[in-house]
């Protein structure tokens, strides 16, 4: 299960720099090549913690604070999802739960709710899965990040922030929703339901969402009579990540808050995938940086030198060369030329600086946490 | 200007590192620029080390740290926190500091937000009945925002000193000024340095009996 190796899955390469200008170059460059990375840029999964729900259907108290007293106005109105006992009769939905193996006390209703994102029809805040993906990504944003953190514990936040989108972005989350748990998504029209007789309560078991029409096809024009549609409208990514989040909120909300169960379930089914962080990384002027880092740390300045070489006259020549500080050998590299060598010799050097990993770590909401290193901060300029 | 011109000659580090490659050798002399920048000079440490007036370190007899060491160890939570000055002297450093020279908070920070993002949303879950209804409205949203988590800070008297570059025009000082992004990370490096330390639910207690109460004010 590499997600590297996966073509859906796109990972974001981070640009380290410590110059300035050349930050500023390679953004600009950057917006005008593929509008991917700007100051403005927020990662999928942040995107999915900060969602603002719609409150017009609320009855907010006077004090914001006061949670007790917030209400939800259209429940009586609203066209109410399945209950429990007709959730069990939907095929899919009772798949679903032995597939991944969930607690006897988590309801059939509340994996039909997760699959079901905000539509004209269900707009109602507790008939979809609007506020359940919220609490779910505010779950699993804190578990990777601890894991991380703990493991990974100099990594530049650049990185992290990388690192935690590629396990719990919109698009690695919807491989692991399609790939992994089988979730279907409905794209039936009402029509084809009619004609096949299938039963209405069938409907229920697949992913269910107003699907983002981006690039319409040739000669076709996007219609739409109901302007409060496009509120509603999703990626098919962002669909599936959502019942995803909402699934582990689930899991969370009936099993009494217990952390112990959230954690066993994502390390089973997310952090089990395997991301290669040390792809991430991608470095610019990487002598710079590494003799900011020795000199910040009192260790000698980098120098490099000529381990081993064959075939210098030919050509294809190869050299092996060692960066040293002081005595300490950092890292070892081999290049075409020598230039080639050295740099890669600070790039490796770089790796292991950053990709530091404490042996025998415990996170902060194991039992018996006594600690962890904390790092002072990357270093640039 | 004749140290300027020596200074431009000055051959770039790339020169040093690979000295055994191209034997090479250098010396350098540097001229520090106090008052007023000078473009291409480099400033001397003593200024840039310093903010609103306030030398970077520990004070005299602690004083730089000793209001947040006071704060933490004044706390009744079920068990007593206690941090090294470094550490101390960490929460109360921004990334903006001198260019990054210092152990700087953003790390502190980031874990703290996810914390604290965490422990408020379990907390509004809690105060509505294991209803949903109050998740992702503003109110539920303002528990993690820089208005609050400055406020926090102001409230206890914990961000008197904060090591921080302000953009002022022309570097002037102004001890009034504390912008809300910079400031929140006081609080949220605190929440951060807690978790570090003495795990989740140290910290959970924290916010949920120190933090929310204030806001709640």
């Amino acid at each position: 299960m590499l997600a590297s190796n996966r073509s859906s899955i796109h990972i974001a390469k981070r640009f380290i720099s410590i110059s300035p200008a050349i930050s500023k170059i390679n953004t600009i460059n950057n917006n005008l090549n593929n509008n991917s990375v700007n100051h403005k840029f927020k990662f999928s999964y942040e995107n999915a913690k900060n969602k603002q729900i719609n409150q017009n259907n609320l009855s907010l108290p006077e004090n914001k604070l006061d949670f007790l007293n917030y209400n939800n106005n259209s429940s009586s109105s609203s066209i109410s999802l399945l209950s429990n006992d007709e959730a069990k009769l939907i095929p899919s939905i009772v798949a679903l739960h032995a597939r991944l193996n969930l607690p006897k006390n988590y309801p059939f209703n509340t994996l039909v709710k997760s699959l079901t994102c905000p539509t004209n029809e269900f707009s109602n805040l507790s008939s979809n899965n609007q506020q359940l993906s919220i609490l779910g990504s505010h779950i699993l944003s804190f578990y990777i990040s601890e894991y991380l953190m703990t493991n990974y514990p100099r990594l530049p936040i650049s990185i992290l922030k990388s690192a935690i989108d590629s396990y719990i972005g919109d698009f690695s989350l919807y491989d692991l929703a399609k790939n992994n748990w089988g979730i279907e998504e409905d794209l039936t029209s009402k029509l084809d339901k009619y004609l096949s007789n299938e039963p209405e309560i069938f409907k229920f078991g697949k992913l269910r969402y107003i699907r983002k029409v981006t690039n319409p096809e040739i000669n076709v024009t996007k219609y739409s009579n109901d302007q409060n549609s496009n509120t509603f409208e999703l990626s098919k990514a962002e669909a599936y990540a959502n019942s995803v989040r909402s699934i582990i909120a689930g899991l969370y909300i009936h099993s009494n808050n217990n952390d112990l169960i959230i954690k066993n379930f994502i390390n089973n089914h997310i952090l089990s995938r395997q991301i290669d962080i040390e792809s991430l990384f991608q470095f610019k002027e990487s002598g710079k940086l590494l003799s900011k880092i020795l000199k910040s740390n009192n260790l000698q300045p980098p120098v490099v030198k000529l381990i081993s070489e064959t075939g210098r006259l030919s050509s294809t020549p190869v050299y092996v060369v060692g960066c040293f500080s002081g005595e300490n050998l950092l890292s070892t590299a081999e290049g075409c030329s020598l230039r080639e060598a050295r740099i890669k010799s600070f790039n490796k050097a770089l790796k292991a600086w950053y990709l530091y990993k404490p042996l025998d770590t415990k996170l902060p909401s194991d039992e018996g946490f006594n600690g962890m290193f904390v790092d002072q901060g990357e270093k640039f300029y | 200007m004749q140290s300027f011109s020596r200074m431009l000659r000055t051959p770039s580090i790339f020169n040093r590192v690979g000295s055994s490659i191209y034997n090479t050798t250098s010396t350098r002399s540097v001229v520090f620029v106090r008052g007023q920048r000078v473009q291409g000079l480099i400033r001397d440490p003593s200024e840039i080390l310093s903010s609103d007036g306030i030398s970077y370190g520990y004070g005299e007899n602690n004083s730089n740290i000793l209001v947040l060491k006071n704060y933490l160890e004044s706390l009744n939570l079920s068990k007593k926190l206690e941090f090294d000055n470094d550490l101390l002297l960490q929460i109360l450093t921004h990334k903006s500091f001198a260019h990054g020279l210092k152990p700087y908070n953003s790390q502190l920070s980031f874990i703290g937000e996810q914390t604290l993002q965490l422990i408020a949303t379990k907390y509004v879950l809690n105060q509505s009945n294991n209803e949903l209804t109050a998740i992702g409205s503003i109110g539920h949203r303002l528990l993690w925002s820089d208005k609050l988590l400055a406020y926090f800070a102001q409230d206890k008297g914990i961000d008197s000193v904060f090591f921080c570059k302000k953009a002022l025009p022309g570097g002037k000082i102004d001890k009034l000024y504390k912008p809300k992004g910079i400031y929140s990370t006081i609080t949220s490096s605190i929440i951060g340095a807690i978790t570090c330390k003495y795990g989740k639910s140290i910290a959970e207690e924290f916010i949920t009996t120190e933090l929310i109460p204030t806001f709640n004010k």
